[in-house]
């Protein structure tokens, strides 16, 4: 791939992937009642190592979570190229996510890793895995 | 305080630890001139029991003695019989701290811990925030004090320990301000109970206890014959929260219990009740010497629905039999019988406060597939052990193996983490930290590469791995290692590995570089049957400040802790993350992994064994309850302990 084609691939992904992750954390510490609709029916969650599976079973386990203030201090994010994101309906991105959240009053390093994929329907991205877990 | 301890190496090291903290909290004026320096000066105490309640005393003695002088002459409550024992009490601590050697058994050493302002948050919601992240949290005498700082005590100096990691670390919202605790290590306001002693309560509280009802009654408990001619009054502190040890250790399913008839006038001991059981309905307080409604209170919590009061002085206090139900009511909402009477309770149901629980930190997860957690494993192992070489830029080209030739791509990011109060620690060795942030793909400093991307995202095998021989050498830690396996599906898995490593020119060669921790996720497709290859590889990477590795240690050790306690019963147990994707196009060329399915014959004996050996139950046993488990070691541990009562005695070798 030639750095020309990296450079436009890369612009066009930093900015879908900071538009959902920013409406993610906006989402879980404010609109909760939403979470559900962000995770893809099959989806997986892995919290602090709690293993929960389906979009309805996150989202409330997450709603049930105690009060979250999150503060991202670092965003990667990569597009799978249309081979590897085939079985993904063409489009997917992964992302590994850095900061602070405040739980239940208390400070804690975070790293959080999520699998997101555009539904060729619906033309939505939705999160497909997630991974959370404290550093501290 | 010499020779208190029949370990003196024990002592000078808490003595060393108050001189630590003394020295933490000199910045402060507010907490310094309060606490008295318990081990350098010589203490004078000019006791001077006046009219204090045993609170106060407490109080007083407990922080020491410097806001004595204050107290005198201050309080209101009548001189009654515990202040006189109080009093004795205060002499007893004084020969114990002022004999040099000759220190009486009867003394016990615990840790008094303060919250800087307590009083402002709130007894309740202390204590509420801290039991909901300390292990087994039982504050012995939570009050707060004449500078509205709370206080309480505990006897264990791990758990201390424990607590003071979260000083600075909880916020109250509605003030905006962090929790700010300290630590003492301070003589108990009670005394330690001899071995007969004990022996006798214990078989006098035994006797006392209905299995059948779950009651304990021990009203008019010191007329009890068996303890005539000793003083076991429930009034006194060591024998009521003696009692409260009993119940703890062995009646903590009680329902009932009566405490009638007792001559108690506070109930601070009393409230270790909350922390020894949570299922008494029944309880009679009656015809004791409680004044004020505000004693009933340290109690509140306990899911009361029958609760007997009269007979107490707090009774006159109301003119209005509803005023009376009603402040009731505000501590134990549930009460549908108040003094024999039927009331109509203000809350049935499950108690509202229940929802919001934080689910358990546990350690990695792997789903329920061991074949999985094999594959990854030997692949994280290899990889490691080529990326921690000792010459990177030779070593690392050989990771070319590992990445899809065109479809894969390597990004990292370096961004220090910071902490409650937003300062960061910075990346040693510097060389190293440049290496990484020319690297780094932070979209949150965007404007920093934005013009030059291209350099910082790598595709296919070649390009990354160039990229990985110019990073740092490392050495990671793998007794740090976290594993999450986040995705598994027939073409693809996602998972995600944390922990710590060391980097720079250093690693191995004497030095002690720093702990760095760091995060990578890798998406993989399966190569052939028994390989993996890479399509995805995100590394985070963040210096750790001193005091959070010990936090990270801590978290990682409550992890384990943690490993065998059931799942939260909302989520599906250990079920494997398979996702159904419709196709709109083909699967990519990528050969399909028996990942699905049961273990072969040979893994299935192996586990049978492993099983049998650790649950102590028959090889045909441990069978079915793998087979019942769908031959997940884990889950079928997990039903194991949740079923052990009722598994037959036969089904153990």
């Amino acid at each position: 791939m030639s750095s020309l084609d990296i450079e436009k691939i890369d612009r066009k992904t930093c900015e879908d992937a900071m538009q959902l992750i920013r409406l993610y954390y906006e989402v879980i510490d404010r609109r909760r009642e939403r979470l559900g609709f962000m995770y893809a029916e099959g989806a997986s969650l892995v919290w602090n190592g709690n293993s929960v599976n389906g979009s309805q079973a996150i989202g409330k386990f997450l709603t049930e979570i105690p009060d979250t203030q999150h503060e991202v201090i670092s965003v990667d994010v990569q597009r799978f190229s249309p081979l590897a994101a085939a079985p993904f309906g063409g489009d997917a991105m992964t992302a590994l996510i850095a900061g602070g959240v405040i739980i239940d009053g208390i400070y804690h390093s975070f790293t959080q890793s999520m699998l997101l994929m555009r539904d060729p329907l619906s033309e939505k991205s939705m999160i497909l895995s997630d991974r959370f877990r404290y550093v501290d | 305080m010499r020779g208190r301890f029949n370990e003196r190496r024990d002592v000078r090291d808490m003595r060393s630890k108050n001189r630590f903290i003394r020295l933490g909290g000199a910045h402060d004026p507010d907490i310094l001139p309060t606490r008295l320096d318990d081990d350098d000066q010589e203490p004078s105490f000019q006791v001077r029991v006046n009219r204090q309640s045993v609170n106060t005393i407490n109080r007083q003695l407990g922080a020491g003695g410097s806001g004595m002088q204050r107290m005198t002459g201050g309080g209101q409550n009548k001189f009654t019989t515990q202040n006189r024992k109080v009093d004795h009490r205060s002499r007893i601590q004084q020969q114990a701290i002022a004999a040099d050697g000759g220190v009486r058994k009867d003394v016990v050493m615990v840790f008094q811990i303060k919250v800087k302002h307590g009083g402002t948050y709130g007894l309740s919601w202390i204590v509420k925030q801290l039991g909901s992240r300390v292990e087994d949290f039982k504050p012995i005498l939570p009050e707060v004090d004449q500078q509205n700082n709370a206080s309480f005590y505990v006897k264990d100096a791990e758990q201390a320990e424990s607590i003071m990691m979260l000083s600075n670390r909880i916020r109250h919202k509605e003030t905006n301000t962090a929790l700010r605790m300290w630590k003492n290590e301070v003589v108990a306001p009670w005394r330690r109970l001899s071995a007969a002693d004990v022996e006798l309560l214990n078989a006098v509280i035994d006797s006392r206890y209905n299995g059948e009802a779950r009651a304990l009654d021990l009203a008019e408990f010191s007329a009890d014959k068996r303890l005539t001619g000793f003083m076991f009054r429930l009034t006194s502190n060591n024998v009521m929260l003696h009692v409260l040890d009993r119940i703890d250790e062995c009646y903590g399913h009680l329902t009932a219990l009566s405490l009638k008839s007792n001559k108690l006038d506070s109930l601070d001991c009393t409230s270790m009740l909350l922390w020894a059981t949570k299922f008494v309905k029944v309880l009679d307080l009656s015809s004791n010497e409680i004044r004020k409604m505000d004693q009933v209170a340290k109690l509140k919590g306990l899911p009361v629905e029958m609760v007997f009061l009269e007979g107490n002085p707090l009774c006159d206090e109301f003119t209005r039999s509803s005023d009376y139900l009603s402040a009731v009511h505000n501590i134990f909402p549930r009460v549908n019988m108040l003094d024999g009477n039927a009331v109509t309770p203000i809350l049935t149901g499950v108690d509202p406060l229940d929802v919001g629980i934080e689910p358990l930190y546990r350690p990695s997860y792997f789903g329920d597939q061991p074949q999985v957690k094999e594959l990854i494993e030997g692949f994280l192992l290899r990889f490691y052990e080529i990326y921690d070489g000792d010459n990177p830029l030779m070593d690392r080209k050989k990771l070319a193996d590992a990445y899809h030739d065109e479809e894969s791509m390597f990004t990292l990011t370096l961004q220090n983490f910071s902490n409650a109060s937003g300062k960061s620690w910075k990346y040693h060795p510097e060389e190293c930290f440049h290496a990484y942030i020319r690297q780094s793909h932070n979209l949150k400093q965007l404007d920093k590469w934005d013009t030059r991307r291209a350099e910082r995202v790598h595709v296919g095998a070649m390009s990354i791995v160039v990229a990985l021989a110019k990073l740092p050498k490392t050495s990671h830690l793998k007794d740090s290692f976290t594993l999450d396996v986040s995705l598994v599906t027939s073409t693809l898995m996602a998972f995600s590995l944390s922990g710590l490593f060391e980097d720079g020119p250093g690693v191995r060669s004497g030095d002690v570089p720093e702990l760095k921790y760091f995060n990578r996720q890798f998406v993989v497709a399966p190569r052939d049957a028994s390989s993996l290859v890479i399509i995805s590889d995100m590394l985070f990477i963040s210096s750790l400040h001193p005091p959070r590795l010990e936090k990270f240690k801590k978290l990682q050790e409550k992890a384990a802790k943690n490993a065998l306690a059931p799942s939260t019963s909302q989520t599906m147990p250990i079920v494997s993350a398979v996702v159904d994707v419709n196709l709109t196009q083909p699967p990519p060329p990528i050969a399909q992994m028996p990942i699905n399915g049961e273990p072969d014959n040979e893994t299935k004996l192996e586990m049978i064994k492993q099983f049998s050996q650790q649950s102590g139950m028959k090889p045909d046993w441990s069978e079915k309850c793998l087979q019942d488990s769908n031959w997940n070691f884990e889950q079928a541990g997990q039903n194991f302990l949740v079923a052990r009562a009722t598994i037959p005695a036969d089904a153990f070798v």
